[in-house]
This record gives structure tokens, C-alpha cells and sequence, in this order.
């Protein structure tokens, strides 16, 4: 049974209109549910907690944009670093539900690409197809 | 039947930055299309720039922001902002939010008179 909480002080919740709930999963998945406007306004605070989030050197992201209703570049450049940081240490980040305002925005930047699904069951083909579980850790 | 917003600037930038997501927010009402979505980008986008390269050294500039929806499915945003020359088409770092109003403006100019930014930007809604 996955424990979701929330990183988000209860006092900004409704003052910010934006919510990141993170859930991590049996399998090793770190899902991150990013609701609302993720702008210039609210992406430092954003930041900040999915660095947090990232710290925890987690083994697979996913960001579940499925309650984002608004993007802009700001939004997207933390949507990039949090992919970026998983690959250089050669982690997974993938992303799941995009709505069509999210995803016009990516497109207009040429940023569309394979990692990026419009369901759950598209998620797990591709898992499937892919190392699913984390690699064995190794003794040193 | 045209519909206006505008918008007057002079805050420090975190607050700033708080009253261009609102504004932003307000130029995508009223409907839900997608054209909207992008004229509150756009609007965004521009505003934040200056946010960011212009009120760091210039606390004290204004700026101002006037949006027109026109009905013949163009809009126009037009954006004076006191400081020193900056052409946000072309000056500032490169970035992803600078890519998105290139991406979107159908035409552009920028002018600088009497210490005034002057840009008006057109777009198809």
C-alpha cells in the first residue's frame, strides 16, 4: 500500500493554488503530483521541494501533470532539471498525464519525446519494455 | 468588440511576479481555448522577463501592460517599461521563455524613447 503525503505547508496550500503530493511505491517510483500553475510565480517553491524530493536519490520520477492546468517556461525548466539530475546519475524520470495546455507548451519548444504518457497503462508497456525494477545494489 | 486589460507594475520583484500570474491568469478569460492559454503565456512570459532584467537594477521602474483582443481573432500586447534599452526579442539570456513568445508573436516592434521601452507584440487568438 503506497503512503502519500504531502510536502506542502497547509498554510500556502490555498494562498498559492498549487499542491505537490509525492507518493513513493513499493517498486522503487517516486510519483509526484503537481496541481494548479506551475509559473513564475510559484516555480521557486516548487523547486525547492522537488530538489528535496531528489536529494532522496530516488530510482524512477514520475511527475503526474494530470491536475496541472498551466505551464510556462519557468515551470518547464524545473520539469527539465528534474530529468537532467536523474539521467546524469543514471536514474529515471518520466512523464505521465500531460494535459493539452502542458503539452502545447513543450511542443512549441520542441520538447515532446518518448518519455511523456498519456496513461497509466501506456506507463507500464513502457516499464515493461524497459529495466522495470532498480538495479541490485552493489557492494563496494 | 475589443476587450482590454491592462496592468501598472511598481513592486518589488517577488510581488511582481505574483500580480503577472494574476494578470496572466485574467487575459486567458472568458472560454477556455487554447488561443487564450497562449495570450496569457505570452503575457507571462514578457512580463516576467522584465520582471527579472529590469526591476533587479531599477527597482523603482514602471511598467505597464495593456492586452487587446480584437474580434477579428488577432490580439495585441503592448508593453512600456521604464530603464535602460531592453529589447526582450533580442536582449537578455537566451531561454525557454524567451523561445515561447518567438514561437507564438506573429509580428513585433520595440522602440526606445525619453527613457521608455516601448514593445507591441501581435498574436493570433
Amino acid at each position: 500500500m503506497p503512503v502519500g503525503f504531502s510536502v506542502v505547508p497547509k498554510d500556502v496550500r490555498g494562498r498559492m493554488e498549487h499542491n505537490l503530493l509525492v507518493d513513493r511505491r513499493a517498486d522503487g517510483t517516486t510519483l509526484l503530483l503537481l496541481s494548479g500553475r506551475l509559473d513564475a510565480d510559484t516555480a521557486p517553491q516548487v523547486e525547492t521541494w522537488v530538489d528535496q524530493v531528489l536529494a532522496k536519490r530516488p530510482w524512477r520520477v514520475v511527475l503526474d501533470l494530470a491536475r496541472l492546468d498551466y505551464i510556462s517556461s519557468a515551470g518547464v525548466r524545473i520539469l527539465l532539471k528534474c530529468r537532467k539530475q536523474q539521467q546524469e546519475r543514471g536514474a529515471q524520470c518520466l512523464l505521465l498525464h500531460p494535459q493539452p495546455s502542458v503539452r502545447r507548451v513543450l511542443e512549441l519548444l520542441q520538447l515532446l519525446n518518448a518519455e511523456m504518457f498519456d496513461s497509466e497503462a501506456d506507463l507500464d508497456a513502457y516499464l515493461d519494455s524497459v529495466q522495470r525494477d532498480p538495479p541490485p545494489a552493489t557492494e563496494d | 468588440m475589443t476587450e482590454v486589460r491592462r496592468l501598472h507594475l511598481l513592486l518589488d520583484r517577488h510581488t511582481a511576479l505574483a500580480v503577472v500570474s494574476g494578470f496572466s491568469q485574467r487575459c486567458a478569460r472568458p472560454g477556455t481555448q487554447a488561443n487564450r492559454h497562449d495570450l496569457a503565456l505570452l503575457t507571462e512570459e514578457l512580463l516576467s522577463n522584465l520582471v527579472r532584467h529590469v526591476f533587479p537594477f531599477h527597482p523603482q521602474a514602471k511598467a505597464r501592460c495593456r492586452v487587446q483582443i480584437r474580434a477579428n481573432g488577432t490580439a495585441r500586447v503592448f508593453l512600456r517599461a521604464d530603464g535602460p534599452p531592453f529589447n526582450p526579442m533580442v536582449d537578455g539570456t537566451p531561454g525557454y521563455g524567451i523561445a515561447l513568445v518567438r514561437s507564438m508573436v506573429s509580428s513585433y516592434s520595440w522602440r526606445y524613447r525619453g527613457g521608455t521601452n516601448r514593445l507591441l507584440v501581435g498574436v493570433q487568438v
